[in-house]
C-alpha cells in the first residue's frame, strides 16, 4: 500500500537579489513500513525535501509545484490546521543535530510529555509518563534515566531519546534527517540498528536522509541519490550498488572508505568539491564534473530512463 | 631550539607511559573526589614521515593525547618526546620554537576558524605570531600554503570570510593555517567529522598529498578504521585510555587481537547485503 507520493516537487529559496531552485521536480514514492534513503552531499536539497514533507519549510522557501500525497491527502493542499494532525501525529520527523536542541533547563522526559500533549492534550500527564516510560524502553534507555536532564545524558542516548520523542504518537512515518551524524562509529551501529528494529516492529515508514551512503545502505530498502536539487538515481539499494549507471552515484561510491574494500574504489574519480555557479535546469547538473560528459549533454535534456521495475537514472549518457 | 634527531632515533615523536586523569570538579569547592582517568599509562613512537592513526570511540582518550603532545595541557605523570626533547619541560622561547614545529588541524572548521578573518589573514596569522617571515616574503607564503591546501587560485581566497566558503573549503583553509609555518609534526583531530563522506575523501587525498611533497609526519585521531586504514601507516586503536592493539594499519584490521579492534570493526558499515544472494529482510 502506497503511504507517500510525491510528485514532481520543486521547492525554491527566494534571496533578495534571486531565487535558487533547492529541489527540482522529485517524485518518488514509499510503501507503509518501508523505507526511502535520500543520499547526496551538502546542499543538494535532501533535507528541503524533509522539510517540506513536514510543511516546515523556512519563510523565504517557496513551493514552486508539485503535489504531496500522503494516504489520500495532498498535504500541500491542507490547510494549516489540517495539516497540524498530520505533523508528529501522522509524520514525525528526527530534525538534523535534534539532539543539540533539547531544552537544557527542562528534564528530558518532560519534553517528550510536552510533545505527547500539544498533539493529543486529552492525554493527562501522568499517562504521558507513562508513555515515555514505554517509550524508553522501546529505545533501550532505563526507564530510571527518563527524567534526568540532557547533560546528564550522552551523545547516544541523547539521539535515543529523539528517537523516543518521534516515536510518541505513533507517526505512520518518521523522516530522519542525518541521525547518527557526530556519533561516533559504535554509537553510530547501535542507532542504526535502533532504527531498523523499530521500523520493522512497528511497520513505520522511514525516510533516511544521510550524506553517508554506508549509513543509508545499512538502513534503507529503497536509495535515492540527489544532486544539485535534482533526484538522479534512484532504486533497490542493492541495484544501487551493484550497477550504479549516474555517473555522480559511482564517483560517489569510488570515495566511499570501506573496510574490506566490497566497494570498488577507483581513485580517478572522487566527486567535486565545489558547486560551479549556476546552472541551466534544462541541461544535466553534473555536467562540469561528469567524467564522460559528452557534446551532446551539453544540448539536450537528461531523460529518466527505466535499468529495472525499481531502479531508474536521470542522465543523458545512458539512454 | 633546532634539537637535530639523533642518528639511532629515527622516532620524531615518543610518548611513554603517560597518564592523565581529570578531577571532578563538582560541589562548591571543588572538594568532590571522585577522578577520571583518561590516559592510563599510554605508549606510542611516530616515525619521521609517518601517518599514524590514533583510533578509538568518544571518550576513549584520543584527543586528550592530541592536547598533551601539543602541550596544551600538562600530564600526571610519563614522558613525550619530540626530536629527543622532553616537551613537558620546554618553557618560554624553547616551548615557542617547539610550537613552531607542531601544529593542529581542529576537528570543526565551522568553529575553529575566526569569523571576522579572512583566510589571508587567518592564514598569515601564525607567521605573524612566530615574527616569521618578513611582510614582503609572509604573501607568497601565505599564498604558497593557501595553494598547497588545494584552494585555487589562492589569491582569489585571499579576502574570503569563513561565511563565504563550504565546510570542505573552510577545512583546507584550516589546513593552510596549519602548514604556513613549515612544520614537521602535525595533529589532525578527527579532520573530517563535520564534513560529507565524499568532501572527506578529498581531505584524506590532501593529507596523504602534503605528506609526500613536504614530508611531513602526521598523527591522525580519528574514530573511522576505515579512513585509517586509507590514510595510515600504523594505526593504535586506544580505549579507556590504555592502548589495546598497535601495529601496521592493514594486519590490525585483517586480524584484530583486541575484542574492542573487533567491535570497532564490526560497526563499519559492511553492504553485507551485497554478498547475498537474496534480499536480505530487515531485522
Amino acid at each position: 500500500m502506497t503511504l507517500l507520493e510525491v510528485d514532481k516537487l520543486s521547492i525554491a529559496y527566494r534571496t533578495r537579489t534571486a531565487t535558487a531552485a533547492a529541489v527540482d521536480g522529485a517524485s518518488f514514492c514509499l510503501e507503509k513500513g518501508k523505507s526511502v534513503g535520500i543520499v547526496g552531499e551538502s546542499g543538494c536539497g535532501k533535507t528541503t525535501i524533509g522539510m517540506g514533507l513536514m510543511r516546515l519549510l523556512p519563510p523565504n522557501a517557496v513551493v514552486q509545484g508539485g503535489r504531496i500525497g500522503f494516504s489520500g491527502m495532498n498535504l500541500l493542499a491542507l490547510p494549516d490546521d489540517r495539516m497540524q494532525t498530520v505533523r508528529w501525529k501522522r509524520i514525525s520527523m528526527i530534525f538534523q543535530a535534534a539532539m543539540n536542541a533539547l531544552n537544557p533547563v527542562h528534564k528530558v522526559g518532560d519534553q517528550i510529555i510536552e510533545a505527547i500533549r500539544t498533539h493529543y492534550p486529552e492525554i493527562s500527564r501522568s499517562d504521558a509518563a507513562a508513555r515515555v516510560e514505554q517509550l524508553y524502553e522501546m529505545v533501550d534507555i532505563p526507564r530510571s534515566r527518563a527524567f534526568d536532564y540532557p547533560h546528564q545524558y550522552s551523545g547516544g542516548m541523547k539521539q535515543r531519546a529523539i528517537i523516543a520523542m518521534a516515536l510518541s504518537c505513533n507517526p505512520d512515518l518518521i523522516i530522519a534527517d542525518e541521525p547518527t551524524t557526530a556519533l561516533d562509529v559504535i554509537v553510530q551501529d547501535q542507532i542504526i540498528r535502533k532504527i531498523k528494529q523499530i521500523q520493522h516492529e512497528q511497520n513505520i515508514a522511514v525516510i533516511f536522509i544521510s550524506h553517508d551512503i554506508g549509513v543509508v545502505a545499512e538502513v534503507c530498502h529503497d536509495i535515492m541519490v540527489m544532486y544539485r536539487g535534482r533526484i538522479v538515481e534512484s532504486g533497490r539499494r542493492e541495484e544501487v550498488f551493484r550497477t550504479p549507471a549516474h555517473p555522480y552515484t559511482q564517483a560517489l561510491l569510488a570515495s566511499y572508505l570501506t573496510i574490506d574494500g566490497v566497494v570498488d574504489v577507483d581513485f580517478t574519480q572522487t566527486p567535486p568539491c565545489e558547486y560551479p555557479g549556476e546552472i541551466s535546469p534544462e541541461i544535466c547538473g553534473y555536467i562540469e564534473n561528469c567524467p564522460r560528459a559528452t557534446d551532446a549533454c551539453r544540448t539536450r535534456k537528461p531523460q529518466w530512463r527505466e535499468l529495472s521495475a525499481t531502479h531508474k537514472v536521470y542522465c543523458s549518457l545512458c539512454e | 631550539m633546532h634539537t637535530e634527531a639523533k642518528p639511532d632515533n629515527p622516532d620524531i615523536l615518543e610518548v611513554e607511559r603517560v597518564k592523565k586523569t581529570y578531577r571532578d570538579e563538582r560541589g562548591l569547592f571543588r572538594t568532590s573526589g571522585e577522578t577520571l582517568t583518561a590516559l592510563n599509562g599510554v605508549s606510542l613512537n611516530i616515525g619521521r614521515g609517518e601517518i599514524f592513526g590514533l583510533v578509538g570511540a568518544s571518550g576513549s582518550g584520543k584527543t586528550t593525547l592530541g592536547r598533551l603532545v601539543l602541550h596544551l595541557e600538562s600530564m600526571d605523570a610519563g614522558s613525550i618526546r619530540f626530536h629527543g626533547t622532553e616537551i613537558h619541560s620546554l618553557k618560554g622561547a624553547a616551548l615557542k620554537a617547539f610550537r613552531r614545529r607542531v601544529q593542529m588541524i581542529p576537528q570543526d572548521p565551522y568553529q575553529s576558524l575566526n569569523p571576522y578573518m579572512s583566510v589571508y589573514d587567518t592564514v598569515a596569522e601564525p607567521l605573524i605570531i612566530h615574527h616569521d617571515a618578513a611582510k614582503e616574503k609572509r604573501s607568497q607564503l601565505v599564498e604558497d600554503a593557501i595553494r598547497a591546501a588545494g584552494l585555487t587560485p589562492a589569491k582569489a581566497y585571499f579576502n574570503r570570510y569563513p561565511h563565504q566558503l563550504s565546510g570542505g573549503q573552510r577545512q583546507r583553509a584550516a589546513i593552510a593555517r596549519a602548514m604556513v609555518l613549515s612544520p614537521d609534526f602535525v595533529i589532525a583531530d578527527e579532520p573530517t567529522s563535520m564534513l560529507d563522506a565524499s568532501i572527506s575523501f578529498t581531505i584524506f587525498k590532501l593529507l596523504a598529498e602534503i605528506r609526500k611533497q613536504r614530508g611531513v609526519t602526521f598523527l591522525f585521531i580519528t574514530h573511522d578504521l576505515a579512513a585509517a586504514r586509507f590514510l595510515c601507516d600504523r594505526i593504535a586503536v586506544i580505549y579507556h585510555g590504555e592502548i589495546v592493539e598497535s601495529g601496521p594499519a592493514e594486519s590490525i584490521i585483517r586480524h584484530p587481537q583486541s575484542d574492542y579492534t573487533r567491535a570497532l570493526i564490526d560497526a563499519q558499515p559492511r553492504f553485507s547485503f551485497m554478498k547475498q544472494p537474496h534480499f536480505r529482510e530487515q531485522t
